[in-house]
């Protein structure tokens, strides 16, 4: 005797399964929670490349050409650097040239490290280019500018910033490194005639091995000077980016170690 | 981060520190759901852990008095509303486990900047601290289809733009002269200090928003959060192209130019992250504003308060950008960083607040739908504009993907 087997259920369909309001797990279905870090490293390594191209592209080199306006200037191929007379040697190994038709004979300290050159026109203007190489060892470029600035500061008894004229820093370098520095003025001029004026720049650099800082003092009667009419001639007193200035041919012809 | 990324999506709800209620296998009907009175908006709500209008945590001893008090950030609740998270703020539209993701991605970044630093690559490593947050943000943009397939309106609105601007302001800056020395403002002249520290800062703001305002005809970007995240992509924009453009001219130093490591790394960490995040705040704030104002409800308009008055929001914004600007020029390298710091934590706070306030008050008023997937948890919520699940503002989640690209 058999039984009848039961009725079969019916088959029970499953109710759909709920929608998602986005796809899970995966935002937006663009990337995946892998692959954003994966991408960003991707990027990142790319401005890498790109930067060491830049840099290597725009390494300072042979000097040529005029100066662009922007950037360590190159020195201008109408003064050649023969013409200038090379600067004592010294144990930290810069040199560099300057004309002899606008300064004395330089004056250095026993080790050669600090080198003076003082030069003064017709009309009674002075000026005094120092420069002064220590080791990479000691103070930063901005501190060797600071460190200038008050024995400066202690020569004329102030110095008022001088950023806004005409013949402010706008790219000081050294030797084809970019330097930091400012330039300054004070008309508090203790050891010359009222009304005289001492325009002044100050700017350092340095490479692994030394740091080099520049001083450039322009001392100068205040009714002779005029900033619009220097620049506008490019024979100014502290420009440094002026061919014709007194320090452009020893900061162009800087040779670093 | 690491253990939470990787673990993103099997959060069990148990161990959630911001669950509290059932955690529930099967989904009854809707009609069938057991509902309680949510302490926060007093409507009614499914009975599970957050309430789908608000929000608000339900079950919790101490309710918030006002939903837009309720301690979890409404794009990322396992975030604190007032803690300055970088990543949920910068990137809110994502579901945690992306959020992850690009910590890590920024995490990685900031390493590899201070490893070049410290091998003295100054320009190599100033070149990625101007590009990091950018690549970060369009990877973002990406990601969560924030500009619902119109790439280029939206990118070329405030990414491009920022851009733009921001050659403009470093080749501004280039005839600005040279600081002696990076801080203090006697190193500058009066007219030097008026335009670095007031006028480029102010300009590169206003043109940033500016860059905002043809973006608010759409309607497709109503969203205060749309006004948030434009803006705070075209002000990291802005300040990373003008410092990359300023500092051009050290790629012609070589690629070792002279400098102590701790000042260009400190340096570098804020160009990279500090003063990016403070723009991202001044302009994303004052898209807020902005949105809030044009393209929320009439009813929402008031809700971010005065400083949801465009007005006051972009004057204010505009204080804070130069405040920050006079400070790190005024302070010593450390104070600087902290000051720096501790501005661009107040301005991530600010614009968190105004995220927040933005998804938690356009609570769409509307019926509560089927059950959805989140695709913040993975689990399944009545479709309203909170997941009841893990209490996330379904709006702080990526766009829907285009057609054909679902699955």
């Amino acid at each position: 005797m058999t039984t009848a087997a039961p009725p079969a259920p019916p088959k029970r369909i499953p109710p759909p399964p709920p929608p998602h309001v986005h796809p899970p797990g995966n935002a937006g279905a663009r990337t995946t929670r892998k692959q954003i870090p994966a991408l960003a490293i991707i990027a990142i390594l790319v401005v890498i490349g790109l930067a060491a191209g830049l840099v290597a592209i725009f390494k300072p080199g042979p000097p040529i050409g005029d100066c662009p306006g922007t950037g360590a200037c190159a020195p201008p191929e109408a003064v050649p650097l023969a013409a200038g007379v090379a600067s004592p040697k010294n144990d930290l190994g810069f040199s560099f040239l300057y004309s002899a038709g606008n300064f004395y004979a330089p004056t250095t300290s026993a080790d050669k490290r600090d080198i003076t050159l003082t030069g003064k026109n017709n009309a009674g203007d002075q000026w005094v280019v120092r420069v002064t190489g220590v080791p990479a060892t000691g103070n930063s470029p901005p501190d060797l500018v600071s460190k200038r600035k008050s024995e400066l500061v202690a020569k004329y008894g102030s110095l008022e910033d001088d950023a806004a004229s005409e013949t402010h820093l706008v790219f000081p370098s050294i030797g084809h490194v970019a330097a930091v520095g400012g330039s300054y003025k004070t008309d508090v001029f203790a050891n010359g005639p009222t009304g005289d004026i001492a325009r002044i720049a100050i700017f350092a650099a340095g490479n692994t091995k030394i740091d080099l800082v520049v001083s450039v003092e322009v001392e100068t009667s205040s009714s002779t000077f005029n900033d619009k009419a220097d620049a506008a001639h490019c024979d100014g007193w502290i420009v440094v980016r002026c061919r014709r200035s007194t320090a452009d041919l020893i900061l162009d012809s800087m040779q670093w170690p | 981060l690491l253990a939470h990324w990787w673990h993103a999506g099997t959060v069990d709800e148990k161990s959630s520190t911001f669950g509290s209620g059932e955690f529930v296998t099967s989904t009854p009907p809707v009609d069938n759901r057991p509902t309680v009175t949510c302490p926060g908006c007093g409507l009614e709500t499914p009975d599970l852990s957050f309430c789908v209008r608000c929000g608000t945590t339900l079950g919790s001893a101490r309710p918030a008095k006002h939903r837009i008090w309720r301690k979890e950030f409404a794009a990322a609740p396992r975030e604190r509303t007032w803690a300055p998270h970088i990543i949920s703020t910068l990137f809110p539209q994502l579901p945690d486990h992306d959020m992850a993701g690009f910590g890590i991605a920024l995490f990685v970044g900031l390493a590899v900047i201070v490893v070049l630093a410290a091998a003295r690559l100054y320009p190599i490593a100033l070149t990625v601290a101007c590009a990091l947050l950018p690549i970060l943000m369009v990877l973002y943009l990406y990601s969560a289809d924030i500009y619902e397939r119109e790439p280029l309106r939206v990118i070329g609105a405030t990414m491009l733009w920022g851009a733009i601007v921001g050659v403009g302001l470093g080749l501004w800056l280039h005839n600005v002269g040279v600081s002696l020395d990076p801080k203090g403002l006697n190193q500058f002249s009066d007219a030097d200090t008026w335009v670095r520290l007031v006028a480029v800062p102010l300009t590169g703001f206003a043109l940033a928003v500016v860059g905002l305002i043809p973006l608010l005809r759409y309607r497709r970007y109503n969203d205060v959060l749309d006004g948030t995240t434009f803006g705070a992509a075209t002000g990291i924009t802005v300040v990373c192209v003008q410092t990359i453009v300023q500092a051009w001219p050290l790629l012609y130093a070589g690629f070792r130019p002279h400098g102590a490591t701790a000042q260009w790394t400190v340096e570098l960490i804020e160009v990279a992250l500090l003063l990016p995040l403070i723009w991202a705040a001044s302009v994303g704030m004052s898209g807020a504003a902005l949105w809030l104002r044009f393209r929320a409800p009439v009813r929402d308009r008031t809700k971010l308060g005065p400083v949801g008055n465009p007005i006051v929001a972009l004057i204010s914004a505009a204080v804070i950008l130069v405040a920050a600007y006079i400070g790190w020029q005024e302070l010593t390298l450390w104070p600087g960083l902290v000051f720096l710091a501790f501005v661009a934590a107040a301005g991530v706070v600010a614009l968190r607040y105004a995220i927040h306030v933005g998804l938690v008050e356009e609570s769409d008023e509307i019926e509560i739908g089927p059950d959805v997937v989140c695709a913040n948890c993975h689990r399944e919520t009545p479709l309203h504009t909170f997941c009841a699940r893990c209490g996330v503002a379904l709006k702080a989640l990526p766009k829907a993907p285009p057609a054909g690209e679902n699955q």
